[in-house]
């Protein structure tokens, strides 16, 4: 199961005749039509509703504010800026963090894997947290220890930010793809003359170029929707994300904020739609059998010197990054009284509620998307359904959306009319359960893939109803894929920060919400001892998955 | 090119030990031998992908030890071809020459040359993954050929590919390199294509060389045991050496059948009493019913009688193959006249003297 990549599964169209056989047998089998009313129930009222809002909710005024206003045309400039820059460089730099990670002579190779994988199992902000507090106006490195007067905040800190925070989503890709190359093409190009760098420009690069565009749209996807970082570091340089968020905020604008949401769909849509449905034909697949003991190419020693050095620089920023979150955390006020403290921890821990109503929605959201996503899995792919293309592409949708624009839409779906239900906590844990959902139900679509139908069409011989074939056959044997979607939708949802922070409300608020306000007003100690609870309450249930499945099964490559 | 005491260890096993190879200048030699020999990896260390742990490697007369692979004067076909996908054939075959600066002019020209000695003339603009195999096995021979190697190594180039398209590139192979003069390295476990194409064949067995000879000399005067039991099929029979008198060995079969077999300058020679393993060809041996005096083999005095019992049969349309048995062991034995109705119960192997080989048992 990959962290970042919920691939929509192929799903054959049933040929014409079958679907009135189809509605048949649905009518015989009502506890099949039941389940499969109620999953495209909650398909329809919290994807595709809310979707069709946010394109219905905006008039001909709204839209002709929005491309007539000079600033508005400012903040899409900024945003394209961002994304190329962030995209480019976040991209490269995962390229050469995976091409070192390839090769087989570089030490300390699993202490960097994991370094890598941190920051998309911590919430994305934590970055932009950490250059607040080591490069801002108060910051350790610049004003304590250099006395610079710096100022990080606009387009060169967001950039930094946003390279650090998604360069793992394009190691993650790209070790895959890496891996994939057959070492003896490498050794083909020694043989026929070329040396490393001629190896490396003619046929390394080259051949990744398929995977480097995937990743390169992938990360683009997380960078465009990204809307912690800039929330925190972007200052008056406004992006899309963060001017919709300021339109729902300041003026209750949701008319606007939803032409925002338009304008930030379409890139993201293009990108998800791209990286689906174009270039996943076009890897080149070089595995072969055949010359599998022939070990990689050495890497001449300049050259892994050269990438050891830059996967140490990288990962001592990493590190640096969480000692920061870390000490900023321990220390009575930041940039003014250095005095060791754990009060800003008991705050947190003890006093505030946001870090327990984290924990507690997102266990409930993790329950809720695999219950949900092994369910819809199973029965969108093995009944016979009226439809289940349509439905398959909405269990997958949410993945291509930007986190703001489903928190806007939910805003305007659920605030009035027929399910007013903002301001409760229910929304809340909905919103995360449906915002994971596309992954939990990737795995759980794998998981039936190597099941195979012949298991489940037995047990139905037998005479077992739909729910029973589930219950007794099935889940038993997709229970790796429902603690996966578990254990995913948990760390997701308790670092989630764009969509819900629309949605919470006092009696429901979440620390990572709260993390953003008590930044805002530079209460630095309460943010980030909130931030390292977060972290450490996200480790901590990766380690019991860890001990849960035996180290059999990776999430996020760990 | 010479390989002296070449030796590469994987953790204890030795995947090649002490070997010692020389080859002539337009030689073609095979190395041969069961899967797992050190076959693959021997030509590795000449093209230089794996550094030997001890041993060198010399082409004219230069030692390759400190030469990394790019600078080598040698070239390899790789089993699944390795071509690069993302390049058309021309790209493939003109790769190599970018490294050597030949002019652009110069380069097209030798590509389009190679390209028409291996009828690839309309293939230049495809990509690997719309050729077939033979096309693709091809082409992987271009890209190596044209970049003038003064050694082709080449592991099972052939074997990916089907049985008729074997036969086939196996001649148009042997046909080019004798045209080319180019010395080449060729590793097979195939030993009909060892046997049809190589000038010299190494057989090799867990890491050493066990013979280093001719074909027909391979085939003819197996150096051991091994060599006699894997190339081509052989009977090997317990015995006891009796007397070794004036280029005559008498021995004795396990159940007390008298057998004389010429003493071999090549082979073992055995001292009375020793335990000795006799191998004789199907083909060497003559059946006739045991009652009948035995045909035209038996030019008295150098030509053995070993009585057995025929107890399978096998029609193979060119021979007729008849598993017969001897002293409690199984013999194959292959007769070629097929017109007639074969024979069958007891009978008397009739097999010259000088068509017996001698090894140690141990
Ligand atoms: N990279 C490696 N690491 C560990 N052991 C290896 C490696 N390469 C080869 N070996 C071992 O060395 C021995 C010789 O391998 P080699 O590939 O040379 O055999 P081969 O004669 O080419 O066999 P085949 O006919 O199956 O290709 C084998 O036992 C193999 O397992
Ligand atoms: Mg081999």
């Amino acid at each position: 199961m990959t962290a970042v990549a919920p691939r929509p599964p192929r799903v054959r169209p049933a040929p014409p005749g079958r679907a009135s056989r189809a509605a048949r047998r649905l009518v015989r089998e009502p506890v099949t039509l039941a389940v499969t009313l109620f999953i495209a129930a909650v398909l329809i009222v919290f994807v595709l509703w809310p979707t069709v809002n946010v394109f219905l909710r905006p008039d001909a005024e709204h839209w002709s504010r929005f491309l007539g206003s000079a600033r508005m045309w400012d903040v899409a400039r900024n945003t394209a800026v961002m994304t190329l820059l962030s995209t480019v460089s976040a991209t490269a730099l995962g390229f050469l963090f995976a091409y070192a990670l390839s090769r087989p002579d570089i030490p300390g190779k699993p202490f960097f894997r994991i370094m890598s994988v941190l920051p998309l199992v911590s919430p994305p902000f934590v970055i932009g947290l950490s250059l607040i507090l080591l490069f801002g106006r108060r910051g350790l490195v610049t004003y304590e220890l250099l006395g610079l007067n710096l100022d990080v905040y606009g387009l060169p800190g967001l950039w930094a930010v946003q390279t650090m925070a998604y360069y793992p989503v394009a190691v993650l890709v790209l070790t895959g793809v890496l891996r994939r190359q057959s070492p003896a093409l490498e050794w083909a190009g020694r043989d026929l003359g070329h040396g490393w760098w001629g190896i490396f420009r003619t046929v390394t690069l080259p051949l990744a170029v398929p995977g480097l565009a995937s990743a390169g749209l992938l990360v683009g996807m997380y960078v465009l929707a990204d809307f912690g970082n800039p929330l925190l570091v972007a200052g008056s340089y406004r992006v899309l994300a963060v001017e919709a968020y300021h339109q729902v905020v300041g003026t209750f604008d949701l008319g606007m904020a939803a032409v925002l949401c338009v304008a930030l769909l379409v890139p993201t849509g293009l990108f998800f739609w791209l990286q689906r449905a174009w270039l996943e034909r076009r890897s080149y697949v070089t595995v072969t059998g055949k010359e599998s003991t022939l070990d990689p190419v050495p890497t001449p020693a300049p050259v892994r010197g050269t990438l050891f050095g830059l996967l140490c620089v990288v990962s001592g920023f990493m590190l640096l990054t969480y000692a920061s979150v870390f000490a900023g955390a321990l220390t009575k006020t930041w940039g003014v009284n250095w005095t060791l403290t754990l009060q800003h921890f008991e705050y947190t821990l003890l006093r505030a509620g946001d870090l327990t109503n984290s924990t507690l929605y997102a266990v409930v959201a993790g329950f809720a998307c695999a219950v949900f996503a092994v369910l819809a899995a199973f029965f969108i792919q093995r009944r016979p359904l009226v439809g289940r293309g349509a439905m398959d592409m909405l269990a997958v949708l949410p993945g291509a959306l930007p986190g703001t624009m489903i928190g806007i839409a939910w805003l305007i779906t659920f605030h009035t009319g027929p399910l007013a239900i903002t301001g409760t906590a229910l929304i809340v844990v909905l919103m995360m359960t449906v915002r994971t959902l596309p992954v939990g139900y990737r795995s759980g679509v794998s998981a039936l893939q190597q099941i195979g139908p012949s298991l489940d069409e037995s047990a139905q011989d037998l005479g077992s109803g739909s729910l029973r074939t589930f219950r007794t056959v099935m889940l038993p044997l997709m229970r790796t894929a429902f603690t996966a979607a578990f254990i995913y939708a948990f760390v997701k949802s308790i670092n989630t920060l764009s969509a819900v922070i629309f949605l919470v409300s006092p009696g429901s608020q979440l620390a990572s919400v709260s993390i953003m306000g008590l930044a805002e007003h530079g209460y630095w100690g309460e943010a980030t001892a909130l931030a390292a609870g977060l972290m450490l309450v996200t480790f901590a249930a990766l380690a019991l998955f860890r001990l849960l499945t035996g180290g059999r099964v990776k999430l996020f490559e760990l | 090119m010479t390989l002296r005491g070449l030796t590469k260890r994987y953790g204890d096993d030795h995947a090649v030990r002490d070997l010692d190879l020389e080859v002539s200048e337009g030689e073609f030699v095979c190395l041969l031998g069961p899967s797992g020999c050190g076959k693959t990896t021997t030509l590795r260390m000449v093209a230089g992908f794996v550094e030997p742990d001890a041993g060198s490697v010399v082409i004219d007369g230069r030692d390759l030890s400190s030469v990394p692979p790019h600078r080598r004067p040698t070239s390899i076909v790789f089993q699944d071809y390795a071509l690069f996908p993302h390049m058309t054939v021309l790209k493939n075959i003109g790769y190599g020459l970018r490294t050597q600066r030949v002019p652009d002019t110069e380069a097209r020209r030798r590509v389009g040359a190679m390209l028409e000695l291996l009828g690839l003339e309309n293939l230049g603009d495809r990509y690997p993954n719309q050729l077939s195999g033979g096309q693709q096995q091809r082409v992987a021979l271009a890209r190596s050929l044209v970049t003038e190697p003064k050694v082709l190594l080449m592991d099972e180039p052939l074997s990916n590919l089907d049985a008729k398209m074997r036969i086939r590139l196996r001649t148009e192979l042997r046909q080019l390199q004798k045209r080319l003069g180019l010395t080449t390295v060729y590793v097979t476990h195939d030993q009909e294509e060892a046997l049809s194409m190589a000038d010299r064949i190494a057989v090799m067995d867990r890491g050493e060389l066990q013979q280093y000879a001719t074909p027909h000399e391979l085939y003819h005067h197996p150096a051991n045991r091994f060599v006699a039991d894997f190339i081509g099929l052989n009977n090997l029979l317990p015995a006891r050496c009796d007397l070794v008198r004036g280029g005559e060995v008498l021995l004795r079969l396990d159940d007390g059948q008298a057998v004389t077999a010429a003493e071999d300058a090549r082979g073992h020679v055995p001292a009375p009493g020793d335990r000795v393993l006799l191998s004789m060809r199907p083909e060497d041996l003559t059946p006739a019913p045991r009652d009948e005096p035995a045909g035209a083999a038996g030019s008295a005095g150098s030509a053995n009688r070993i009585s057995g019992k025929v107890v399978g049969h096998q029609f193979l349309g060119a021979l007729s193959r008849y598993l017969v048995r001897v002293a409690d062991q199984d013999v194959l034995v292959d007769e070629y006249d097929t017109t007639g109705p074969g024979t069958a119960g007891e009978i008397t192997l009739t097999v010259p003297a000088s068509r017996i080989r001698i090894f140690p048992d141990s």
